[in-house]
């Protein structure tokens, strides 16, 4: 089982004064922002298209905006082995069945996140995300409000505008 | 062409408010500051922008009675959006600003304008010269504008008879405003670029640039480019764009710019994508693809083309944007 998360890709490209392996600051205060020392997550069964696409719909359906999306997808098993600890929350996301695949990664301090921000890093080298290009999410989004996982009234203006075009 | 006589008339300081307007005393009764020996640039407040008329709208809360111009946009741009389509023009009944009337919410004109013109470019009705522009086009729109205003020609405060050629006269007068600002403004222009600067890193310290979700920064850009000196403006973003030497605010200032579809003229977003791909920091290469992305602009492909960028995701990103682009 794997656990997806919008991320900002060039964020994690190691900048001028850091070495390769090095995770830049602003990839975590700007990527791993915190809530209540927690970090939102969506359940991907699979790392295949299919499922990681979901997570994509319901994290992009829920913006104020189209546009493109950045998507890395961990493993939980490697998240509990870093000691973290995850809860099943409702998801907000106008995507009628993904409300349920919310997950959150919770009771983080310095030293957990830094384990987060890690697992990401190595998630990318190793090709463990993707991005969707903005003409992609509109048609994720397109073709879910055509199958009715998803209400047009649910989306954002912005979003619906942009998807009933 | 204007009127110049007309003009002149208005802007004198001297000049009876009474001789110009034909409502006579009458429409003053019951504005106690105002009677016939104001002169018209006392009635006038700072702008004609700041006129009033009112508008008709469904019954509502009294508290409207005290609102600020923010609610009285956005009360206008509620009841164009809910009655107009793009063809029909903007009927405002202007009148006294005495007593208000809870069938009717006020507006100040330079919000009406604001908004019709807007409303028009978005339905692109109107040749667009651009909000800032002085050709010909944009002072037919405005006069087209403020004579849809004074379609009832009751005459009021700001509100002339339905002569196109007063109207027009108007416009010039309006724009005459924006000239005056933009001299002002050239003469604290650098000034003007450090603090645009400052209210966009102080936008970006609250909240970081996240796709999907709208910014801050995006009305702070807009606000700016819908100013007297907008042109400006365009430069001073386009060099805060490129800026390498702070490289997160450069990529941040570029992905809102690309938010704004009338950000500039074509040959700007060509110079803006192509400057962007030519810096070595790979944030901005990427902020550069994903604007010619959401400008969506076709003719962008060859600039996106000519680039071939050492970063594989991003050379990914580059043919993935030209194929939905069309190329």
């Amino acid at each position: 089982m794997f656990l997806a998360r919008k991320i900002t890709r060039a964020k994690w490209k190691a900048a001028q004064g850091l070495s390769a392996g090095e995770i830049p600051a602003d990839a975590v205060t700007v990527d791993l922002k915190t809530q209540g020392n927690s970090l939102s997550f969506w359940r991907c069964g699979t790392d295949g298209v299919g499922d990681v696409e979901k997570a994509a719909l319901a994290i992009a359906s829920a913006g104020d905006r189209v546009d493109r999306l950045d998507i890395v997808w961990l493993a939980d098993e490697d998240l509990q082995a870093d000691g973290q600890t995850l809860r099943d929350t409702k998801g907000r996301t106008p995507v009628a069945n993904m409300a349920d695949m919310h997950v959150e990664v919770e009771a983080l301090d310095y030293v957990r996140l830094g384990k987060v921000a890690r697992r990401i890093l190595a998630a990318i080298e190793e090709g463990g995300w993707r991005r969707f290009t903005k003409a992609r999410v509109r048609s994720l989004i397109q073709e879910a409000v055509g199958q009715d996982r998803v209400d047009l009234d649910f989306l954002h203006d912005k979003v619906r505008k942009e998807v009933s075009n | 062409m204007a009127d110049t006589s007309t003009l002149q008339r208005l802007s004198n300081p001297s000049m009876k408010w009474l001789e110009f307007f034909p409502g006579g005393n009458d429409a003053f009764d019951n504005v106690p500051h105002i009677n016939a020996q104001n002169s018209a640039a006392d009635v006038l407040p700072h702008s004609f922008e700041d006129q009033i008329v009112d508008y008709p709208t469904s019954p509502r809360d009294d508290s409207l009675s005290t609102h600020s111009g923010d609610e009285h946009s956005a009360a206008l741009r509620d009841y164009f959006l809910s009655t107009h389509t793009a063809d029909e023009p903007l009927h405002l009944t202007p009148s006294v600003p005495t007593s208000m009337n809870p069938s009717m919410t006020r507006c100040r004109i330079r919000d009406a304008i604001r908004l019709v013109y807007q409303r028009n470019i978005e339905d692109s009705n109107w040749a667009a010269a651009g909000p800032h522009s002085h050709e010909p086009t944009h002072r037919d729109n405005i006069a087209r504008c403020l004579f849809t205003l004074s379609a009832d020609g009751t005459g009021s405060i700001g509100i002339l008879g339905t002569e196109a050629d007063v109207a027009n006269a108007i416009a010039e007068f309006y724009l005459g405003f924006l000239r005056g600002y933009a001299e002002k403004d050239a003469a604290v222009d650098s000034r003007g670029q450090e603090v645009l600067a400052s209210r966009l890193r102080a936008s970006f310290e609250i909240d970081s640039v996240e796709d999907g979700i709208e910014h801050l920064a995006e009305g702070i850009i807009d606000e700016s480019l819908r100013s007297a000196n907008g042109e400006q403006v365009l430069e001073w973003l386009g060099a805060f764009c490129v800026d390498t030497s702070r490289p997160s605010f450069a990529a941040s200032v570029l992905r809102c710019l690309g938010r704004n579809e009338y950000a500039g003229t074509f040959a700007w977003s060509v110079g803006i994508v192509r400057d962007g791909l030519a810096t070595d920091i790979v944030e901005i290469r990427d902020a550069a693809v994903q604007a010619a992305e959401s400008w969506a602009d076709s003719d962008l492909i060859d600039v996106l083309r000519s680039h071939s960028d050492s970063e594989p995701w991003l050379r990914q990103y580059i043919l993935d944007v030209i194929d939905d682009l069309g190329g």
